[in-house]
């Protein structure tokens, strides 16, 4: 089951600080402990006395387990027949006041509780749209009627909160082929607990290796391979992280690393280990000098290179490889068009020859950060930050296609932060821990970037000088309220109406101790390596979609963190490990993985390197129709401005739009049906 | 061809392209569609082809032909000649060096002029000329025209300097072809043509500090240059993409002993003639800015400079790439040093934008250096800003007036200043760091003595009073706040668009005065292109004057001509009240001689007497503020750009085909009271005569007038004089809201007049008058016309209109009304009243004769008369709008 957005397609469901703690509490987790985790003590059943029915702790849970709030029924924007409640029920306040005092109090009738509106819908008394969804006799039947009965008692400030959920197991390792029962206890604030099994809601991510019932009972499928189950109650969440080894073909431990293992090659012997998978035999040294200099140089390498490379015999050849690729211009070229497809440094609008200045600078300005290897915080920072004229400070041409509130939250989050937080634009997010003040606190980030300046005759205006506008405040599109500037998870940020709330939020990202900005970045150069991120889709990390080697993501972050965001740094360490080395070729064991990195994953050339591959190899430079200019002898696609040289080449084979800050707009599906006309 | 031939082609094409209609075009072979097929209506195949071909020459001939009526029909009668490079676009001083020029209108170029008199020339080639240039010629930013045979030409920057020079030579487009240059010479390039890389080799030895810079932009040129510098290897060290604006400038450490490269090319990879630029490698000093930045006038005051190679001490071990490469940073060495600034002006000699006009401020050489730098004059005293005024508790105090010269090197620094004043005190605030080349967008607050609350903010000045082709506004803050009551009070001065950098150029001017009014002024070029000032022998031209008002100068200002030569007139401008555009005329008699002269004009603000006590005039402002130079490099979004001159030549070329003549003081003549002089007031209509002086008899069609530089306030008006007539009037309503004071403004006249011999086209001609200056005065009353009032009168027949003279101003004398015109109009008649006592309303009879003219009569207005002691003093009127129907 995966949670889809109730309007639309597009919407994707996201990340969090709760993903991060939960891969730090893993970092310290061990394999043995996971095992012995797998058979821990049967959680108790409820042991307190039942207090009175609570509509936070009771009611809510019950209305979001029978899907009452969902995105489909009453928990959409425009509500169903004219009742509506929060979407999951993360705003209670709203939802007391739905079911108690709209509609002329109709729905609830204290005086005889079995005649309330609430409970003839539900029991199908009255005929209702989303059918029959309680029993008459059934435990939450009687304890909303008791609840009625009790005279619908509203939330109280000293009513105990929930604070968080304690699954039981925690993580696991599971055979093919069956099942476990999950045990959710709620913990309140006033130090009570009690068992909430059957009133969460279970979601897991790879239904393929393991799928989930919503009695919280985990049913392994004949596929190997790691999972997720969220759990959900109330507003808090949980998850459960599982894997299913092969057990019957390799036996644990019994894969051996290469012979010099650095910690990255050590992670990722856990992880084969523990799935029992055997990686696949080192690629040999055409493949892998060819691999190298397409994934870092995006070009392919000459047959002397090649040559000379084969006759190397020297045991540190691949880490000289390496170094030499990162040290070659193209290598700045080729990044530099990965970051401005996710930067969005855009061409397109109705006059090129006033667009192209602009993203021809933005793009030279990457180029240039790259070669010079700029510490990725400050690169970030800078882009962030960026003030002033976009004719002179090519980072500020970053504003010009990130534009709106959503824009910003998106992009930013999205680029940075590795987190999908669109949800919360409408409503509670469903899967994560981000609210609507999250995601408004982080627009308010942005409130003062003022724009002044430029011209407009184009689709979006450029040369617009950005500042630091005196005032500009964003509301909580419900409550109305005037929210600060605040980093993801808070708390608003302590500033005078001087500073700019920028440089404030560059600071909280770019610290060493950002649960976000390092993994991101982590995550983001594997999966261009890797062909997959550990967590994947790159920039898509929450709890129900964690990473498939915790320990391994932390090590690259931290060694990141360490070199002060050395970005070449990074990549030597991914480079030279031995997952990057390896054979495209599966075995037995490793043909259906496709998450722990035990064979390389092969993929399509970009559209970009493809046509510049094709060019270097018949020896026939492509001409790049320009304008207003004409494009010096020699250019390559990698290095092309902007998107909006026509070219129809690299538009059927993927080309983005450059539209959004995600690298999924890269398509390596091929557009024929569109584009077949060259 | 005429223009009936082209609207029988015109239909008939279209004819034959609508489905179905089934008719033949006027010339018989357009295809004819009819439901799916098409059909030839007649004709075999051959004549059918040979007609078709006949019908399209026939219609390009009609589009050609209307194409060229659109262009042969110019605003000015005048050619105009316009520069747009000059190649090389500098020279040594102590030099001769041939420039080739190009541009339109250059025909028969005879010699090029310079903004400095020392110069000569000597032609040498069709578009070329030998300069020389004398030893003694400061180094700077000059302006070069042309003259040919329409006159002066639109100026380009000419820069002279102290080093050698060189011209680039093609092929250089690759490091093997890069031509060798040596150290501290100038590199006058061009990238010719779209696609062209430019690359210079030069050898240096470790330690060296090396500034690369190029000249571009600053040189009127098209070229957005990219400058990078590679060594021996191939491997780049640096890239820059803008210094100073958008031209570049890389400075380096030199790491070994070796060549180096140096590649130049447009940042989108244009290219063409205009697209020149100078490029210097040098280790001698360039100076870039100083601090403080503004120095007191008649005061000699110690400066840093800041730039690069202005010590000797660079230690060889500290050796180094600056900023690593990719970007240049932003360390300095500097220079402490006494300068005293010039008693006056001097030339300009660096070049400022339009929107710079109001930086008072002479050029700066730094001996040694090549290019000379602004500096700041200001009249009161200049204080330097304490580097521990970065919070309110740390406020440096100000002693008003004054004028701070302070440095915002980080993003997020805040200066705080503190002042004392008095409840009810006016002080204006002006920020300058756009202005005086700072990358910043400055702010200025002014907070409570805890500086917790704020009172007032002064933001971006964003006016812009030269419209698009002088562009004014820019991002200074300037401002006048009241104290609210007696005591202390903190200035916050900030940077908008400060980011996470550090940055030394972050300089302010930071001008903290009472409300002393002020003014700057500059000529714009007329018609919002480039264009230079050329006058004919017996005629016209006009150019406006713009006004920069500062800190509450809200008077008229009065600009006149110094010094011109015999033949030359150039009569006073007034801006009234407000006004920030006038037009300003020069006029050159029959007998001038054909010269170039340079016009110097002076700006004056209303002296205690008045305006006609010239003595008093000169007494109280000695010099009064000179008008500056103006013109427009390029026109259009986005790089339009103008900027200002060193100096307003104008050259006396050929006869004018004809001259008008404006008077807007003629005196009318009145039944009872005889010749009146008309006062002007609000609530009036200002008469303006215009007399038309043609050259020749056979110019004889009829001229249309418009009034042109009019205020804001008062209506656009148009009117023709018949063909044939040489006399005629344009008429304007002063508004009762315009505020009183001396004004002037000027007639457009667009005629044509017959056909050259040689080129056998009429020509259109738009020639305008002598300014008209007119004193707006109190007025006694207000004259109005009932509002329901009928708006038109048929021919015989007789009209009632309501219609009052409100007294104001204590008025209470006899107003005598009746209708009238400045032109009599036959047949129609009106018959007023007099108003005594505090009578001030009535009728007017107005009978239109049986021969009355028909149609529109814009200019017939009632007209009233105030009479003191039987004299007629006082005037007002009102248009009556009347049409005269069958």
């Amino acid at each position: 089951m995966s949670i889809r957005h109730p309007k639309t397609h597009l919407h994707r469901t996201w990340a969090s600080a709760y993903a991060a703690a939960v891969c730090a509490l893993l970092v310290a987790t061990s394999v043995a402990d996971l095992a012995n985790a797998a058979d821990g003590p049967p959680v108790s059943p409820r042991g307190n006395v039942a207090p009175p029915v609570q509509f936070l702790n009771d009611v809510v849970p019950l209305l979001t387990r029978l899907h009452c709030n969902s995105g489909g029924c009453h928990g959409k924007a425009t509500g169903q027949n004219g009742f509506k409640l929060s979407l999951l029920g993360f705003e209670p306040d709203f939802d007391y006041a739905a079911l108690v005092s709209e509609a002329r109090g109709r729905r609830l009738f204290p005086a005889d509780p079995n005649q309330s509106l609430l409970l003839t819908k539900a029991t199908g008394v009255v005929p209702h749209g989303g059918g029959r969804r309680l029993d008459t006799d059934s435990d939450d039947y009687r304890m909303l009627r008791d609840w009625i009965a009790a005279g619908a008692p509203a939330p109280r400030p000293d009513d105990p909160r929930l604070v968080r959920l304690e699954l039981e197991p925690k993580r696991g390792e599971l055979q093919r082929n069956s099942q476990r029962q999950l045990r959710v206890t709620a913990h309140f604030s006033d130090g009570t607990n009690r068992d909430v099994t059957r009133q969460s809601v279970y979601v897991s991510n790879v239904p393929e290796v393991a799928d989930v019932d919503d009695s919280g009972l985990i049913t392994t499928q004949p596929r190997v391979g790691l999972f997720a189950v969220m759990v959900r109650f109330g507003d808090q969440l949980g998850a459960y992280y599982g894997a299913v080894p092969r057990g019957d073909t390799a036996p644990t431990n019994a894969v051996k690393g290469p012979a010099e293992m650095s910690k990255i090659d050590h992670h990722l012997l856990a992880g084969w280990n523990r799935l029992g998978i055997a990686p696949s035999p080192p690629a040999d040294d055409a493949a892998f000098i060819r691999r190298a200099s397409l994934d870092i140089c995006g070009t392919l390498p000459t047959a002397d290179e090649v040559t000379s490379y084969l006759n190397d015999t020297q045991a540190d050849k691949r880490k000289r490889l390496v170094d030499r690729l990162l040290n070659r211009p193209e290598y700045a070229t080729y990044f530099a068009l990965k970051w401005a497809d996710i930067l969005q440094n855009r061409g397109r609008g109705y006059s090129t020859s006033k667009q192209r200045p602009g993203t021809t600078l933005f793009s030279a300005w990457i180029r240039d950060s790259i070669a010079t290897n700029k510490p990725y915080d400050q690169f970030a920072a800078e882009i962030l930050t960026a003030s002033g004229s976009q004719q002179q400070n090519p980072p500020a041409i970053w504003y010009r296609s990130v534009r709106t509130q959503q824009d910003y939250v998106e992009s930013v989050a999205q680029a940075f932060l590795g987190v999908r937080i669109q949800c919360a634009q409408c409503h509670h997010h469903p899967a994560e821990f981000w609210s609507q003040a999250d995601y408004y606190g982080l627009a308010a980030v942005f409130s003062r970037v003022g724009r002044k300046g430029g011209f407009t005759d184009a689709e979006v205006p450029t040369n617009e000088i950005i500042y630091l506008k005196q005032a500009g405040e964003v509301r909580h599109p419900r409550t109305g309220k005037v929210l600060g500037p605040r980093p993801l998870g808070g708390p608003d940020f302590d500033l005078s109406p001087y500073d700019d709330p920028r440089q404030a939020f560059a600071r909280w990202m770019t610290a060493p101790e950002n649960p976000f900005f390092a993994r991101t970045m982590a995550n983001r150069l594997w999966g261009h390596f890797m062909g997959r991120g550990i967590i994947h889709p790159i920039d898509d990390a929450r709890s129900t979609n964690p990473p498939s080697n915790p320990e391994l993501l932390d090590e690259l972050a931290r060694e990141f963190v360490k070199s002060r965001y050395d970005i070449k740094h990074l990549i030597r360490l991914i480079t030279t490990s031995s997952a990057y080395g390896l054979s495209s070729v599966p075995n037995e064991s490793n043909s259906d993985d496709l998450q722990s990195f035990a064979r390389f994953y092969p993929r399509r050339l970009s559209a970009e390197v493809l046509l510049d591959g094709i060019s270097q190899v018949l020896e026939v430079p492509t001409q790049f129709s320009g304008g207003p200019g004409i494009f010096p002898p020699g250019t390559r696609a990698i290095g092309l401005p902007d998107e909006n040289v026509p070219m129809n080449f690299l538009d059927v084979f993927g080309r983005p739009a450059r539209t959004s800050a995600c690298e999924c707009e890269r398509s390596d599906a091929r557009r024929w049906r569109k584009r077949w006309n060259w | 061809m005429d223009s009936s031939h082209s609207n029988r082609i015109v239909p008939a094409q279209r004819h034959s392209t609508i489905d179905g209609l089934g008719g033949l075009g006027a010339t018989g072979v357009s295809p004819v569609r009819r439901g799916r097929h098409w059909r030839h209506a007649s004709g075999t195949r051959q004549q059918r082809i040979k007609s078709t071909l006949k019908s399209l020459t026939s219609c390009l001939t009609a589009v050609a032909w209307l194409v060229a009526l659109a262009f042969s029909s110019p605003v000015l009668a005048q050619p105009n000649p316009t520069l747009s490079s000059v190649f090389p676009p500098g020279g040594r001083a102590g030099t001769s060096v041939e420039l080739t020029v190009a541009g339109s209108g250059l025909a028969k170029l005879t010699t090029l002029h310079c903004s400095s008199a020392e110069l000569t020339f000597e032609k040498t080639g069709t578009n070329r000329v030998r300069i020389n240039i004398p030893p003694q010629t400061p180094p700077g930013c000059y302006d070069l025209r042309a003259m040919c045979v329409d006159g002066l030409s639109s100026p380009r920057a000419f820069i002279i300097g102290t080093r050698e020079e060189l011209l680039e030579a093609e092929p250089n487009e690759s490091i093997k072809t890069a031509t060798s240059v040596p150290l501290n010479a100038v590199v006058n390039g061009r990238i010719e043509k779209k696609g062209d890389i430019d690359q210079l080799r030069f050898v240096a030895k470790q330690g060296q500090h090396i500034v690369v810079e190029c000249q571009a932009e600053r040189i009127d040129s098209q070229l957005r240059a990219v400058l990078e510098v590679y060594d021996s290897s191939g491997k780049r060290l640096a890239v820059n993409r803008g210094y100073f604006g958008i031209d570049p400038l890389i400075h380096f450490r030199v790491p070994a002993d070796g060549s180096y490269i140096v590649k130049v090319f447009d940042l989108i990879y244009g290219g063409g003639a205009d697209y020149s630029y100078r490029l210097s490698i040098g280790n001698t000093p360039r100076v870039i800015f100083s601090h403080p930045a503004v120095i007191q006038t008649g005061k000699t005051t110690r400066v840093t400079l800041y730039g690069w190679n202005l010590t000797t001490k660079i230690p060889p071990a500290q050796a180094s790439i600056a900023g690593s490469a990719a970007t240049v940073d932003n360390s300095f060495d500097h220079i402490e040093i006494d300068v005293t600034p010039p008693a006056d002006e001097g030339s300009q000699r660096v070049r400022l934008q339009s929107n710079q006009l109001a930086v008072d401020g002479f050029a700066f050489h730094f001996p040694g250096s090549d290019e000379p730098i602004q500096i700041g004059v200001t009249d009161v005293p200049v204080v330097r800003d304490q580097s521990a005024n970065y919070a309110p508790d740390a406020a440096q105090s100000l002693s008003i007036p004054c004028e701070v010269s302070g440095q915002l090197i980080d993003g997020d620094e805040r200066d705080w200043y503190a002042i004392d004043a008095r409840r009810g005190e006016v002080l204006w605030l002006e920020g300058f760091a756009a202005r005086i080349g700072a990358p910043m967008d400055l702010d200025i607050s002014v907070l409570d003595s805890s500086g917790k609350r704020e009172l007032a903010r002064f933001r971006d000045e964003v006016k812009n009073i030269g419209g698009n082709s002088f562009p004014t506004a820019h991002l200074d803050p300037a401002g006048r706040w009241v104290a609210p009551a007696n005591g202390r009070y903190l200035i916050l001065v900030r940077n908008l668009i400060g980011d996470l950098s550090r940055d030394a150029r972050r300089i302010y001017r930071l001008s903290v005065r009472r409300e002393e009014p002020d003014f700057h002024l500059a000529l714009v070029d007329h018609p919002g292109t480039p264009a230079a000032l050329n006058v004919r022998r017996g005629g016209r031209t006009t150019v406006d004057v713009l006004a920069f008002r500062s800190r509450g100068m809200t008077g008229t200002i009065r600009v006149s001509a110094k010094n011109l030569p015999p033949g030359i007139q150039c009569p006073d401008v007034y801006l009234g009240p407000g006004i920030n555009r006038a037009p300003l005329t020069l006029s050159a008699t029959d007998s001038a001689e054909a010269l170039i002269h340079n016009l110097q004009l002076v700006g004056h603000s209303k002296p205690v007497g008045g305006w006609d006590q010239e003595a008093t005039v000169t007494a109280q402002q000695p010099h009064g503020r000179k008008v500056r130079g103006g013109t427009v490099i390029r026109t259009g979004a986005p790089n339009g750009s103008a900027r200002l001159t060193s100096e307003i030549p104008f050259a006396v070329t050929a006869e004018a085909p004809l001259r008008i003549t404006a008077d807007g003081n003629e005196t009318r003549s009145h039944d009872l009271y005889g010749e009146m002089k008309v006062r002007h007031s609000p609530g009036g209509i200002l008469d303006v005569a215009v007399q038309i002086d043609r050259r020749d008899v056979s110019f004889q069609a009829p001229v249309q007038l418009v009034g042109v530089g009019l205020p804001a306030l008062i209506r656009h008006q148009a009117a023709t004089i018949p063909a044939g007539q040489s006399k005629g009037y344009v008429s304007f309503h002063l508004p009762p809201t315009l505020p009183v004071g001396r004004y002037t403004i000027a007639v457009k006249a667009v005629t044509t007049v017959p056909a050259d011999k040689a080129k056998g086209k009429p020509q259109s001609v738009t020639v305008f008058s002598n300014p008209v200056t007119f004193d707006v005065q109190p007025a006694a009353f207000v004259v109005e016309i009932d509002a329901d009032a009928p708006k038109q009168i048929g021919r015989g027949k007789v009209l009632q209109v309501k219609y009052s003279a409100r007294r104001i101003n204590g008025f209470i004398g006899k107003i005598h009304t009746e209708l009238t015109a400045p032109e009599k109009v036959i047949g129609l008649r009106g018959r007023g009243v007099t108003f005594v006592g505090q009578t001030d309303s009535g009728n007017i009879q107005i009978i239109a004769n049986t021969d009355a003219p028909l149609g529109q009569q814009p200019f017939v207005r009632f007209y009233a008369i105030g009479v003191v002691e039987d004299q007629p003093v006082f005037h007002g009127s009102c248009f009556l709008n009347l049409e005269i129907i069958e």
